[in-house]
């Protein structure tokens, strides 16, 4: 093809101005790449044209241009920097997560401390108010079998009174005996303090030598204690000791009363 | 193409935004210009500049320097998008129902770069014919069969005449791009040695 001839047709200028079919596009880029004649031509009619174009340039409105860098920079549709911008984000929520996991389980734990705390203090309380009733009901019990033997017909009081017979004396022990149920109670309501130092002894003589029944107690909640019955006694008696534990022979005989 | 704008292009294809505004900067005005000549609407004429951009960030990839120049390239975009907002139902029927200001607007008076006003006085002595050519073709998006039966030549004519006009503009500028070319090869040479 005639270069010369191609370039006065004003298939240049067509190409430039975008007005060529596919086809003739096609091949004005062909023509391009193999004339550099051409080529320089086609940059002069460029050229020309984009003077064209800037004398006649408007100045856009204000504000359009951050508009447009706006639309692109956040939303960043295949701009590098946003999507490096997206995967910092991500990468922040996702090492905020587990220390958010931490505080809800911190909150928790802290919660359940003290839930526990307070069902602990709570447990005690209930605790100790049922051990308290259990205690009452106990003596109830021991004052119910105290009342069943005293209504009992075979049952009798033995005085027990001063050994040395002395009557001005007010010391006095009662001692409930029932020997068909075989049952002893001893009423220590009466019944002086040792003195310091000094512990009080039972005794029941039984053919006619001392047999030990222990030591006088406190009694919770009532004054009665119960004795060992022994078939064959004939009499009971409060003796003074000087150890806790006793002696096995009297040593200062306070109080006895015959059966 | 120029150093700067094979520099820009890279930085557009890497994503770099700030590009897109130096590009906006160079371009945006003359683009404007083309777009709002075309649709004669400011409004219009606002978002289809913004679309012109958006569209030339997505795809400035298939930009090919090897078939023409950016301006080239950037320009055919916009006035490709303006001819199909005139060709539109709605552009038409808001163009029935428009007022009269629109169509009166002389948008060429508009915020021009002085040192171009003796480029617009070239363009405005050019011969009538060739100056109306021009104006179709460039700044109304005629195609050429329309041009030819607007001013009822055969279209053979119209490519001589195109031919005839740009070439009466190139002798008009002096050819500067010559010049350009060879300083910016010295500039190349100077940059080099140091």
């Amino acid at each position: 093809m005639d270069l010369k001839s191609l370039i006065e047709s004003g298939a240049l200028e067509t190409y430039v101005l975008g007005l060529c079919s596919p086809e003739e596009t096609v091949q004005m880029e062909q023509l391009l790449q193999q004339y550099p004649e051409l080529r320089a031509e086609l940059e002069a009619v460029e050229h020309a044209l984009e003077q064209v174009a800037r004398a006649y340039a408007v100045t856009p409105p204000p504000g359009l241009r951050e508009r447009i860098l706006e639309r692109i920079a956040p939303r960043g549709e295949g701009g590098p920097q946003a999507t490096a911008a997206r995967k910092q984000q991500v990468f922040r929520w996702q090492r905020a997560l587990p220390w958010a996991a931490v505080a809800v389980l911190g909150v928790a734990l802290v919660g359940q401390v003290w839930e526990k705390r307070r069902l602990q203090v709570q447990h005690q309380d209930l605790s100790q108010q049922v051990t308290a009733c259990e205690e009452r009901l106990r003596q109830h019990e021991r004052l119910q079998e105290v009342l069943a033997l005293l209504r009992d017909r075979n049952t009798r009081a033995l005085l027990l009174s001063d050994a040395a017979g002395k009557e001005a004396t007010k010391t006095t022990a009662v001692v409930w005996y029932n020997p068909i149920r075989a049952e002893v109670i001893l009423d220590i309501a009466s019944l002086p303090a040792p003195p310091p130092g000094r512990y009080l002894q039972l005794w029941a003589i039984a053919d006619g030598r001392p047999v030990s029944l222990g030591m006088v107690q406190e009694q919770e909640g009532s004054s009665f204690q119960k004795l060992p019955f022994l078939p064959n006694a004939q009499a009971f008696a409060v003796s003074v000791e000087d150890k806790p534990q006793g002696n096995p022979t009297p040593t200062q005989v306070l109080l006895i009363g015959k059966i | 193409m120029s150093l700067q704008t094979e520099h820009l292009v890279e930085r557009l294809r890497a994503g770099d935004s700030s590009a897109l505004g130096e590009l906006y900067d160079a371009y945006g005005g003359a683009l404007y210009g083309v777009i709002l000549r075309i649709v004669r609407a400011p409004d219009i004429a606002e978002q289809l500049l913004q679309d012109v951009f958006l569209k030339v960030w997505k795809n400035i990839g298939s930009y090919d320097a090897s078939k023409g120049r950016l301006f080239t390239w950037l320009v055919n975009i916009a006035r490709n998008a303006a001819i199909d907002m005139v060709r539109s139902a709605h552009y038409r029927q808001r163009q029935k129902t428009d007022t009269i200001e629109n169509l009166v607007h002389n948008p060429g008076n508009q915020g021009v770069n002085p040192d171009l006003i003796g480029i617009r006085e070239l363009v405005e002595q050019l011969d009538e014919k060739h100056r109306r050519l021009i104006e179709l073709l460039y700044f109304q998006g005629y195609t050429q069969e329309e041009v030819a039966e607007a001013i009822n030549i055969p279209l053979g004519t119209v490519k001589t005449r195109v031919r005839q006009a740009i070439r009466e503009l190139r002798r008009a500028f002096g050819e500067p791009l010559s010049i350009f070319a060879g300083m910016s090869q010295v500039g190349a040479e100077i940059f080099n040695r140091l």
